[in-house]
């Protein structure tokens, strides 16, 4: 069953490549229904999943190359299980998104889809070169969206993602294989490292894979002075590329911290717990602060997403230091929800500003004004999101923010302060958004934009409503998370 | 329970109703908006005491979650506050709002605030309790910018929700280091331990601090004072419900909620005292000479909340209780008459009003039962309000007792000057008529409590709050206090029959001016900060770039090494080729020619012999009979011999 989620999407990849050009609108509905299909089979898996139970379950395993004890096994823990379930919905969402885009759809689909399959692959993989596979798998698709359907700037966007990315998964890479050597016998196997936690002996070797993987990590997350590819990826990407970009792979920089980084090394990320903590609060301040200054609205959004994603960070940073298990749940039960938290409500924020671009042409938010008398559903749409992303209780933020703020305080009062200062500032970088585009007066020469399709309500509308949920009732999420981080923590 | 639960949720699903409604519904909205707010109050009356309802939100790596609501001595006199005075307004904003532009959009907000604030005052909860207190910010910022297309609106809207989201945080984290502590958010766990002393005194003083700046931020005290007044741009009716009776009033109700916990450390209550004591003086200074109607009456809110804030920090809840709910009768009833006036002549600036009773005199002669009432003067509600803080402040020391005095005496000052100014004089013509029966109707309402809610304090509620009673104080004290009011309201009202200028000189309003500026250069500081930062990025691709400039530089000079490498391998190459073809000759000249001889000749015979074999048919059987023939001879010569 998890096999076939993983695979779900390729294959419907592959059906997608035989059907013939001439006919864009069933290429668009077989790829909006394989997507559906993952995400039914992903709420399978969710029905079949026991909150508490261990961390491997759904699992299967069969001979990969035996030569290097490299296996294919494949399982899920509650993290992994939201972590699927949200790159199903996504998929969904974006699928349905453009199922009017007629520009290459062949081509379009077929890539969205192989990303699917990799990330879902790589949030189930326990296996690290498995994980490196669908790793990539999950990379370069995004390259080829990018320079193809991108806007002016995209060669040079594609490009400085591609190498960003690449030398940070290299870097991971690195760290995997002295993991792997680590190993007596040796093998890629996760749930054994995790177990024998080989490196834990040796400070040099342990520091060195610490920094490999955390650079890893750190590009992809991205924690701040690796982040410099994220703005001009998500600018020059189309919309449901930018959708995916922030909703889904800045989570396996946040998965691969949460999941393998801190398990593998739980002291030597308690030794530089504190370097982890001013890098996760430096992004929180800079993610915010960069965006209080931009006018592009893809540009704010995608640094609030720095600002955003440092929870994680720091989320796993409290965990490895706090000596209380109760507290390094907490914290980490956020960080797992800020991923699935920032999906729903950062992939909505790119989709309403994709939908302005779309209508208007333009993102600056300068050319923007009072849409709440124009358009009040888009309007509605927009301040949930804006709102829910500033932390708004009800909201799926809030759940998220304070359960890491909370495990913070057992650290130190100090790093909590410093965090709700990041919240304050988060909150003025939406304000500014809200007043720009949905208060104020209508700039001289704007247009009349048009209500927004079924379409476009039903893909926003989603994600919001799911935010939503999981903000009056975190109790199901929390709950899958609960029993995982549980086994996490134990250390 | 299900009565409990409904008290804050009608209000809620009244607002579902008029954003999905909308004109359909009765007044937009309003009739159903009005009818939720009666149902709740009446819920709140009937309702027992000691109901509660809670249950387990959700549990996280064993800190456990609860949400509840509770109807206990002070959470339904609160929650009663709360419902009457939006009632009031509600009808007044049926008529306020009658045919204007987005009226539905309003109701819904109204609605949503009012099933929140009922919610927070209700909640048994510390994680139900900031959510609600971050709602009615989200409810404030919405109404306040309710008119965006404004200038101005959008920020003050903008201002309003992060000048106390920066006292919110720190709300958050009180009651988020509360949970660590007790490994739960209900309040009555907070409150046991600490009267069980099981918590750490420096956690407890930490909780206690921490949440003094969620009050501050809320009820506009220095130094978060600044929204209030920008605050006043949003419609009448909001004023009066968020930005004077209720929302504003949450910081103090927060306070009396947890008063245990602030109780348990003195120096939160002094701070909290001394907080208070200047943002009363200051706010109370720069109203006297404030030129716009609504925004005299939005710094006396703060001053008057600077009082509550003093009675809490002497350590009288009971005072603090009474004058918020004195305050917000008669300060909600000021904003509804300053708000026909708006209506009616168009203008809330002192210096262009005047002579407005003659046109309005049910709403003059509720204006100045309010002020009145503000003044303390006896027997209106803020006479009994203000007492049972004197008694406070007398036993404290006669310090205190004079700061009350003076406060008095400016509070008279300020409301007898905009009093003055704005209906008396020469008389006022233009007219819009615009005043209905409904604003009449909720205004008058509010008047009629603002008259008799103090006997009901010192009467019948008085033995209904949990909080001890304090004695009255002295006479001469007592007659102090009034007589400083009525001063007041003589000075400021004399005076402004002359001129609308400041009462007391022009350096309130500097002191204002000098407020409102430092209130806004954080903000600039920190998005030039954002600015610089921005240059920074850019400085950061830029490096970003030239490393991969250097580096294809790079990959330039392995070209190029590359192709000298390429060319000395080629010429190696043709070297080796030119021995190879020499050899080849060498090779054609000394042994080939004989071979070739051979070859050739063979080459001859095959061609030749390739002749047989072309497929020719009679060839084939020409030679099949010669090998037959011949077969044939040799067969009979070999018999033969």
């Amino acid at each position: 069953m998890l096999t076939l989620t993983v695979f779900l999407p390729l294959l419907t990849g592959l059906v997608v490549l035989g059907i013939p050009c001439t006919r864009p609108d069933a290429i668009r509905r077989i790829a909006l229904a394989g997507a559906m299909l993952t995400l039914i089979a992903a709420i399978g898996l969710w029905i079949g999943f026991d909150p508490n139970g261990d961390n491997l379950q759904w699992r299967m395993t069969a001979s990969w190359i035996p030569a290097v004890g490299a296996t294919y096994d494949v399982a899920i823990g509650g993290v992994s299980l939201a972590l699927i379930v949200l790159t199903a919905v996504l998929l969904t969402v974006v699928m349905l998104y453009v199922v009017n885009d007629h520009d290459r759809p062949r081509a379009h689909a077929f890539l969205f889809l192989l990303l699917g399959t990799g990330l879902i692959g790589l949030f189930a993989a326990q296996d690290l070169l498995l994980f490196y596979l669908f790793f990539e798998i999950g990379l370069v698709p995004m390259y080829f969206i990018i320079g193809i359907w991108g806007s002016e700037r995209r060669y040079y966007a594609a490009f400085k993602f591609f190498l960003y990315t690449r030398a940070g998964s290299l870097a991971m890479l690195l760290g995997f294989l002295a993991l792997y050597l680590g190993m007596e016998p040796h093998t890629f196997s996760l749930p054994a490292i995790i177990q024998a936690r080989p490196l834990a002996q040796a400070p040099l070797a342990s520091a060195l894979v610490f920094f490999a993987l955390l650079i890893g990590f750190g590009v992809k997350l991205p924690i701040v002075p690796l982040h410099n590819w994220l703005p001009d990826a998500h600018v020059e990407a189309p919309t449901e590329g930018s959708v995916v970009l922030a909703g889904l792979q800045l989570k396996m920089g946040g998965y691969g911290l949460i999941a393998i980084l801190l398990p593998v090394l739980p002291e030597t990320v308690a030794r530089f717990g504190w370097l982890l903590v001013a890098i996760a609060l430096a992004s929180l301040l800079y993610g915010a602060l960069a965006a209080l200054a931009q006018n592009d609205m893809k540009r704010l959004v995608a640094y609030t997403s720095i600002n955003h994603m440092a929870y994680v960070a720091l989320g796993v940073a409290i965990a490895a230091m706090t000596g209380s298990a109760a507290a390094r749940q907490l914290a980490l039960n956020g960080a797992a929800v800020q991923l699935v938290s920032h999906g729903l409500l950062t992939g909505g924020m790119f989709l309403m500003v994709g939908m302005l671009q779309h209508r208007a042409g333009t993102r600056d938010i300068r050319r923007f004004g009072g849409l709440i008398g124009q358009s009040p559903a888009f309007s509605g749409l927009f301040g949930l999101l804006a709102f829910g992303s500033l932390g708004l209780p009800g909201l799926s933020g809030f759940i998220a923010e304070f359960q890491v703020i909370g495990g913070a305080l057992h650290v130190s009062v100090w790093i909590a302060a410093i965090t709700v200062l990041g919240l304050i500032l988060a909150t003025a970088v939406y304000l500014r958004l809200v007043a720009g585009v949905l208060m104020g007066a209508q700039p001289a020469g704007a247009r009349a934009l048009s209500p927004l399709t079924t379409r476009e309500t039903a893909s926003a509308g989603t994600l919001a409503a799911l935010s939503i949920l999981i903000g009056i009732l975190p109790a199901a999420l929390v709950s899958a998370l609960d029993g995982t981080t549980r086994i996490l923590a134990r250390f | 329970m299900i009565q409990l639960l409904a008290i804050p949720i009608l209000p809620l699903l009244a607002t579902v109703a008029a954003l999905g409604l909308g004109r359909r519904l009765p007044w937009a909205g309003g009739a159903l908006i009005v009818a939720a707010i009666a149902l709740s109050l009446i819920g709140l009356l009937l309702v027992p005491d000691g109901t509660a309802i809670s249950a387990i939100w959700f549990e996280s790596g064993g800190y456990c979650l609860t949400v509840g609501l509770e109807v206990a001595p002070l959470t339904r006199f609160a929650a009663i506050i709360v419902a009457g005075i939006a009632l009031g307004v509600a009808i007044y904003s049926l008529g306020y709002m009658a045919g204007k532009p987005n009226w539905p959009r309003f109701f819904a907000e109204l609605g949503l605030f009012v099933g929140a604030m009922l919610a927070l005052v209700l909640s048994s909860s510390l994680v139900l309790l900031f959510a609600a207190w971050e709602l009615v910010g989200l409810a404030s910022y919405l109404l306040i910018g309710f008119h965006h297309e404004e200038a101005g609106a959008s920020a003050a809207a903008a201002k309003a929700f992060l000048m106390t989201r920066i006292g919110d945080v720190g709300l958050l984290l009180g009651w988020l280091l509360a949970v660590a502590a007790t490994g739960t958010t209900d309040v009555e766990a907070l409150v046991g331990a600490i009267g069980a002393r099981q918590l750490g005194p420096s956690v407890v003083a930490m909780i206690a601090f921490l949440m003094v700046a969620g009050v501050v931020g809320k009820s506009a005290q220095l130094p978060l004072t600044g929204w209030l007044p920008d605050a006043m741009i949003g419609p009448t009716p909001v004023s009066a419900l968020l930005h004077s009776a209720t929302m504003v009033a949450a910081g103090a109700f927060l306070v009396l909620r947890l008063y245990p916990v602030f109780a348990a450390v003195p120096a939160a209550l002094v701070l909290l005292l001394w907080i208070g004591a200047t943002t009363a003086l200051v706010a109370g200074l720069i109203a006297t000479a404030e030129m716009d109607l609504k925004r005299v009456l939005a710094w006396s809110t703060a001053s008057q909340l600077g009082e509550m804030m003093i009675a809490l920090g002497l350590g009288g809840p009971r005072a603090a209780t009474f004058h918020l709910a004195a305050h917000a009768a008669f300060k909600s009833t000021l904003f509804l008459a300053a708000g026909v006036v708006q209506e009616e002549t168009g203008t809330g600036r002192l210096d262009r009003l005047g002579g407005v009773v003659r046109a309005l005199p049910l709403t003059g002669v509720i204006f100045v039962l309010a002020a009145l009432a503000l003044a303390g003067v006896p027997p209106l509600s803020g006479f009994w309000s203000e007492e049972a803080i004197l008694a406070i402040a007398v036993r404290h020391g006669p310090g205190m007792a004079l700061l009350l005095v003076l406060l008095a005496l400016l509070a008279g000052i300020y409301i007898g000057r905009a009093a003055a100014a704005a209906f008396l004089g020469g008389p006022w013509k233009r007219i819009a008529g615009k005043a209905n029966w409904a604003m009449r109707t909720g205004m008058a309402l509010l008047a009629l409590v603002t008259a008799i809610l103090g006997w009901l304090l010192s009467d019948g509620l008085a033995a209904f709050l949990p909080f001890p009673i304090v004695p009255e104080p002295e006479i001469g004290w007592r007659l102090c206090a009034v007589a400083a009011g009525l001063i007041g309201l003589g000075v400021g009202a004399g005076r402004a029959r002359r001129s609308s200028a400041p009462t007391l000189g022009s350096l309130p309003a500097h002191l204002g001016a000098g407020l409102m500026a430092a209130t806004a250069a954080p903000a600039r500081w920190v998005t030039r900060l954002g600015r610089h930062l921005d240059l920074f990025e850019a400085g950061l691709d830029k490096c970003v770039r030239g490393l991969a400039i250097a580096a294809e530089a790079l990959a330039r000079t392995a070209q190029s090494a590359e192709r000298s490498l390429d060319a000395a391998a080629g010429r190696t190459a043709g070297a080796v080729w030119r021995l190879a073809c020499d050899t080849e000759r060498a090779e054609a000249l000394g042994f080939g020619r004989g071979g070739d001889a051979l070859a050739a000749g063979i080459d001859t015979g095959g061609e030749r012999l390739r002749g047989l074999q072309a497929g020719r048919l009679y060839l084939y059987t020409l030679a099949l009979f010669v090998w037959a023939g011949a077969a044939l001879v040799v067969g009979g010569l070999m018999v033969w011999l």
